[in-house]
């Protein structure tokens, strides 16, 4: 069985800390603070009891990569116990997770629904609930979790979602693995909540490595996940770009073979001119 | 009986630290249980305070005190030669004091109260009573950055108004209360409210509360804050100092490399200034690279003051 403690936690988010658009076709570009800053709720991964805050990510950087949430590691036919507390001082709403691709019996589904909504459901600041998730045999794969409370549609505009990551009974797991949320975040459209290049992140590999790309998208649009230089297979056939809708996941695996820096971005072209657009680097060795 | 030691807010002057001031404050508080009662008895303060001047040779020290309705001062001379604390306005009257003896008086009403020595009538003072007391930083802060300031009421009141005047009388521009502010939660006692604003321009602030307002004090804004930079090589990497000048202890910073794949200045590291309005950072990343050090406001990104650009040479080998 495994256990992990989350909360919601209140912070100050900027979305280009960079401070412009390196790719503006005028040149210029600039985006300040006014633009990219904004106090939010994430969700944030804690030691047992919710003693210590950790960082969701490593390698950590200056705002400690908050969007998404912790990644939840299992594998098919763990139990997983995750104890949410709602410590959101900010906003001071009630606040829940729900998750994908997991069996769960209704009270963990953390859904709100008037009349049927069970503690799960609304947790409210200060209160903590734990959710009872099993991995069965059908989730294998990555999925979403997020705010299913009443406050939802603001709290995944604010960033308040996360991943699973099950691997299947005799899966290895890969030498890398690259978590890749597409999402709107304030004005901009964003990979875990930064948007253009040099914000998003830098995934980084070396020729030879097994990769595994956790692609997962919500709100309210439709991407398109493209990297450069690389193809991957879906049911035999070579593919160099997929697309996926709210709350839709897959991954995506290749043997690391193509040395250089690349592009990965949604090529839906008006997210790419609002953000939607990273690098990927692979080292020879 | 809990007699803490107040300062003159207008003078800025301290009892001296340590030992010797408790040892004094506790004489005085043995010299004057009857004053220190009445002040603790009165209605309105949550914690009467004990506000101290002396008398010298031929002046007042200090000559001006801000205090708190309910608050009590004591005068204590000094000197050699026999003074008195006179005020018409007050009506208190010490009668004659001799060398070393003190004077105590409490103040139930909000007001100016001067006074005067009758034998040496040159000698002057005055103690300014309000309804509530505003503190905040002294010295300059940079445009743009939160400023914290304290508001000492008395019992009962739970919240305060904060007025600022730029130049176009006063206006609304925040509330005080208990738990508002920043890193004020260890002594959010009785008595003492919040507030975090942010300083736009110079300005005169005051607080108002239900029975009046308090002092006004002066906060200047500067947009002149300077960053120096200086790198020193260590062996976990090269360890760079940073100085904000005009001081700011508590300003946040943050250090910045020039990165090609961040295609421009990237923060990796976060700090407050310390008590010398100093920051320090360790640069490990191997090679040559672009670093500055950054002073930015609540948001961390807001920039303030930008400091030259060294360049730090990481960890060796």
């Amino acid at each position: 069985m495994r256990q992990v403690w989350v909360a919601a936690v209140p912070t100050t988010w900027n979305a280009v800390p960079n401070g412009h658009d390196a790719l503006a076709h005028d040149g210029n570009g600039i985006i300040g603070p006014e633009r990219s800053v904004f106090p939010t709720v994430v969700y944030r991964r804690y030691t047992r009891g919710w003693r210590r805050p950790l960082r969701n990510a490593s390698p950590a950087k200056v705002d400690n990569e908050l969007i998404p949430g912790p990644l939840l590691r299992a594998r098919v036919g763990d139990r997983l116990l995750v104890h949410f507390k709602n410590r959101d001082t900010l906003f001071k709403r009630s606040h829940s997770m729900h998750f994908h691709g997991v069996e769960y019996r209704p009270s963990s589904d953390g859904v709100y629904l008037p009349g049927f909504t069970q503690k799960g459901g609304d947790v409210k600041p200060g209160q903590s609930f734990t959710y009872r998730l099993r991995a069965g045999p059908d989730s294998a794969g990555v999925w979403p979790y997020h705010d299913h409370s009443r406050s939802m549609h603001e709290s995944i505009l604010g960033g308040l979602y996360g991943a699973l990551s099950i691997l299947g009974r005799r899966e290895h797991r890969p030498d890398r693995e690259f978590v890749s949320f597409f999402a709107a975040v304030g004005e901009f459209e964003g990979i875990n909540g930064r948007a253009f290049v040099g914000n998003t992140p830098i995934y980084r590999a070396r020729v030879g490595q097994r990769i595994q790309w956790d692609v997962l998208a919500i709100g309210s649009e439709h991407h398109t996940f493209h990297v450069h230089g690389h193809r991957w297979r879906r049911g035999g056939v070579p593919e160099d770009t997929r697309t996926l809708g709210p709350a839709e996941s897959f991954r995506v695996h290749w043997r690391e073979d193509a040395p250089g820096t690349w592009l990965y971005h949604c090529h839906v072209e008006e997210h790419m001119e609002k953000g939607m657009i990273g690098l990927y680097r692979v080292s020879r060795r | 009986m809990r007699a803490r030691l107040a300062t003159g807010t207008a003078t800025r002057q301290r009892p001296p630290a340590g030992g010797r001031s408790a040892s004094r404050a506790a004489l005085l508080a043995a010299a004057l249980p009857a004053l220190l009662a009445a002040a603790l008895a009165l209605p309105s303060p949550a914690r009467a305070e004990l506000a101290f001047a002396s008398m010298g040779y031929d002046y007042f020290s200090p000559s001006h005190l801000d205090v708190l309705v309910g608050d009590a001062v004591s005068w204590r001379n000094a000197s050699i030669r026999e003074h008195d604390v006179h005020s018409d306005v007050g009506d208190f009257d010490s009668g004659r004091v001799g060398a070393g003896a003190i004077f105590g008086h409490n103040f139930a009403e909000p007001g100016d109260y001067p006074y005067i020595c009758t034998i040496h009538t040159f000698m002057t003072g005055d103690v300014a009573v309000y309804a509530l007391l505003l503190s905040g930083p002294t010295t300059p802060v940079a445009r743009g950055s939160p400023v914290a300031l304290e508001v000492r009421a008395p019992d009962g009141v739970g919240e305060a108004t904060i007025e600022a005047d730029a130049g176009g009388g006063f206006r609304p521009i925040g509330k005080a209360g208990p738990g508002a502010g920043m890193g004020h939660q260890e002594h959010a006692g009785a008595g003492m409210l919040h507030a975090t604003v942010k300083a736009t321009a110079s300005a005169t602030y005051r607080a108002v509360g239900p029975s009046g307002a308090s002092q006004e004090i002066r906060i200047e804004v500067t947009d002149n804050s300077e960053v120096s930079l200086a790198a020193s090589a260590s062996r976990g990497g090269d360890v760079l100092r940073a100085k904000a000048v005009p001081e700011q202890p508590g300003a946040r910073a943050i250090l910045q490399l020039h990165l090609r794949e961040r295609f421009g200045w990237w923060p990796v590291a976060r700090a407050r200034l310390d008590e010398q309005s100093r920051a320090r950072f360790v640069v490990r990343r191997r090679g040559g690279v672009r670093a500055r050090v950054v002073l930015v406001g609540a948001d961390w990104a807001t920039q303030l003051a930008v400091s030259p650009v060294v360049v730090a040479r990481g960890r060796r080998g």
